[in-house]
């Protein structure tokens, strides 16, 4: 009887979590897919002018989905520092700090107290803080491997993108191209080495739905490929220098991954890394990079919560509880 | 069962509060977020520049250097510039862009119906406020002011005579009707004109001349490429027109054209925005605000503590590990 309070709490909780960062996770989706992608493309269509009503009612229905997304943040950096601090990981406090130090100076920079250059740098550190917590947390090192790339795609694009901002403090650097570059391989790169977080067998519905996600991808870019690149430069913030078949093997290994995950019971994940995605790398705004910190914070949750299953006896009336 | 109908309720009264203030927020058009591109900061120039990209007083000026990536609209290819320097700065209510890129060749004759003029543009939106997400280049109810320099509007235009050498061609310059394009109004073929339009777009074919002209320019080709300076008066918000004032925040996009390459239209290299700050008067790089100052100290004991953490923690782990 004694047990049954927590595992109940424990239970509500990551439902709460789940439905929480499902719910930001599909609003920031639908945002990226609305707003940010056909908005974009649509502008370029010669006969818009005769679907006006149409896309009017598209984007202001992709802006009411940023708005709802940017409702849900504030509440889930709540309810996961609430989770990641109550607990039993031993990195609960580094992901907790690492959450920190992006909500105080985002929310300092939109009171208009803290200037550019201190958001930027805090949002770097946040960001590799609460991955380097995901890492440590999770007992099977590999799985660190995709966050790990990404992390450093978004520290090396933050850093070339703060160095105006570093310069006008009096800070002379110059502005590497190489940063970009490095950047776009290793958010590349994060794509591709996702199936390493998998621990189940991948099944031929997974491949198939990777499959079809790459084909469309393939052939988004190559029939235009400039308009491609350049939607990828302004929603995830790579420039475009690889040859398509690399984005579109990207785009399959993330479907691939983020079904398997959701397949085999693993929705928290599947979430956390489709916040990444839709965050994109390096600094766009604090919305972007709430959604990354958001992502990588939902990861830590989930690796708290596997670790939970795995040592804790409790969980397995848990287990069967369900 | 009653636990569940409580977890569903609680989920239930969560999920209508967030649609709730989404369209609260949506409704008082209330954006908190704030915007983290890279920013460009028009400090008050010692002097003023005039429209001379030779001009000393850019040497002590910071430059940013934006990667651009190619957009076609309906051609093929394009975007065969890979990236632009800007400079910005304000001198008594007069704003100044100087961007610089580099092109082996000068495009700066389009007599020929072969021939593409290099060329480069700045966008503004033309509200004059930095939007999250950004616009592109326009959208249905928000209209971008784009300042656009040709090398042959810089240049004037060449007497066909001298790439026709064999022609005989008619002409007067006494008398306007031998050039019609002039003659009818066209700016391209207006030797007085400013070789910088002022163009309002919501859309594709959208784009359109304002009827005010008031941006001044010029272009210079040296081996390393085009440098062209901009310049406007900061203005007061009218239709289509952005407007600048000290202290304001505001998205800024560039994009560039080769005309070797055949590149006009929609055939171009675009950058990401950036967001343009207007600096107040008297602040400088050397006398930085309070702000940027303290940025520093805090940045760097935000990492200090960070990599101590990270430190601690690493320590612990591998301990535990031993152990």
């Amino acid at each position: 009887m004694t047990a049954q309070g927590p595992i109940t709490r424990t239970r509500e909780d990551a439902g709460d979590i789940l439905l929480l960062i499902g719910g930001l996770a599909v609003a920031s989706t639908l945002e990226l897919a609305v707003l940010r992608t056909f908005t974009r493309t649509a502008i370029h269509i010669p006969a818009l002018e005769s679907l006006q009503t149409p896309y009017k009612l598209l984007t202001t229905g992709g802006e009411y989905a940023y708005f709802v997304a940017i409702a849900l943040l504030l509440p889930a950096f709540v309810v996961m520092g609430v989770q990641l601090f109550r607990a039993r990981a031993p990195f609960r406090h580094l992901a907790t700090f690492g959450v920190t130090l992006f909500a105080l100076p985002a929310s300092l920079a939109i009171a208009g107290v803290v200037n550019g250059l201190a958001l930027d740098l805090g949002t770097i550190t946040s960001v590799g803080i609460v991955s380097a917590a995901f890492a440590l947390s999770v007992p099977q090192k590999r799985t660190g491997v995709p966050v790990f790339c990404f992390v450093a795609a978004f520290a090396t694009s933050g850093l070339y993108g703060a160095i105006p901002a570093l310069n006008d403090a009096g800070i002379q650097l110059a502005q590497p191209k190489m940063l970009l570059n490095a950047a776009e391989l290793l958010g590349v790169a994060y794509a591709l080495t996702l199936p390493l977080m998998l621990h189940s067998r991948i099944e031929r519905k997974d491949w198939l739905a990777g499959a079809v996600a790459g084909i469309l991808v393939l052939a988004v870019f190559l029939g235009n490929g400039s308009t491609s690149r350049f939607l990828l430069l302004w929603n995830i913030g790579l420039s475009g220098i690889l040859p398509s078949i690399f984005y579109a093997v990207a785009a399959g290994s993330i479907v691939v991954s983020g079904v398997s995950l959701v397949r085999s019971g693993r929705a928290l994940q599947a979430a956390g890394l489709l916040l990444l995605v839709t965050g994109g790398i390096g600094l766009h705004s604090t919305y972007q990079s709430a959604l990354v910190v958001a992502g990588l914070a939902t990861l830590c949750c989930a690796a708290t919560q596997v670790r939970g299953v795995r040592s804790k006896p409790v969980s397995r009336s848990l287990e069967m509880s369900g | 069962m009653l636990k569940r109908s409580r977890l569903h309720r609680r989920i239930l009264v969560g999920f209508v509060a967030a649609l709730g203030v989404g369209a609260l927020l949506q409704v008082t058009n209330t954006n908190p977020a704030v915007s983290q591109t890279i920013s460009i900061s028009a400090f008050e120039l010692r002097d003023d520049p005039g429209t001379d990209p030779d001009s000393p007083v850019w040497n002590g000026v910071s430059a940013i250097d934006m990667p651009l990536t190619a957009q076609t609209g309906t051609y093929v290819a394009g975007g065969s510039v890979k990236t632009i320097r800007a400079q910005v700065g304000h001198y008594k209510g007069r704003l100044y862009v100087r961007v610089a890129w580099p092109d082996a060749t000068q495009n700066d004759s389009t007599t020929r119906v072969e021939d593409f003029a290099d060329a480069v543009a700045v966008e503004f939106p033309a509200s004059g406020k930095a939007s999250i997400p950004a616009l592109c280049m326009g959208q249905a109810d928000s209209a971008v002011n784009i300042w656009h320099w040709r090398a042959d509007s810089n240049t004037n235009s060449h007497d066909p005579g001298d790439i026709y050498v064999n022609s005989q061609i008619d002409k007067s310059d006494a008398n306007p009707a031998y050039y019609t394009a002039r003659d009818a109004g066209n700016p391209f073929a207006n030797p007085s004109a400013s070789p910088v339009q002022t163009l309002s777009s919501v859309a594709f074919g959208k784009l359109s001349a304002l009827n005010t002209q008031d941006v001044d320019g010029a272009g210079k080709h040296t081996a390393d490429g085009w440098t062209v300076v901009f310049a406007r008066d900061f203005g007061k918000p009218r239709d289509g027109h952005s407007a600048f004032e000290v202290g304001q925040k505001v998205d800024m996009a560039f994009a560039v054209w080769d005309g070797s390459n055949g590149e006009r239209n929609g055939r171009k290299a675009v950058s990401q925005l950036v967001t343009l700050r207007v600096a107040s008067l008297g602040e400088s790089r050397d006398h930085s605000t309070t702000g940027d100052r303290m940025a520093i100290p805090i940045a760097m004991l935000l990492g200090f503590t960070a990599l101590a953490v990270l430190g601690a923690s690493l320590a612990y782990h591998l301990d535990r590990g031993k152990r």
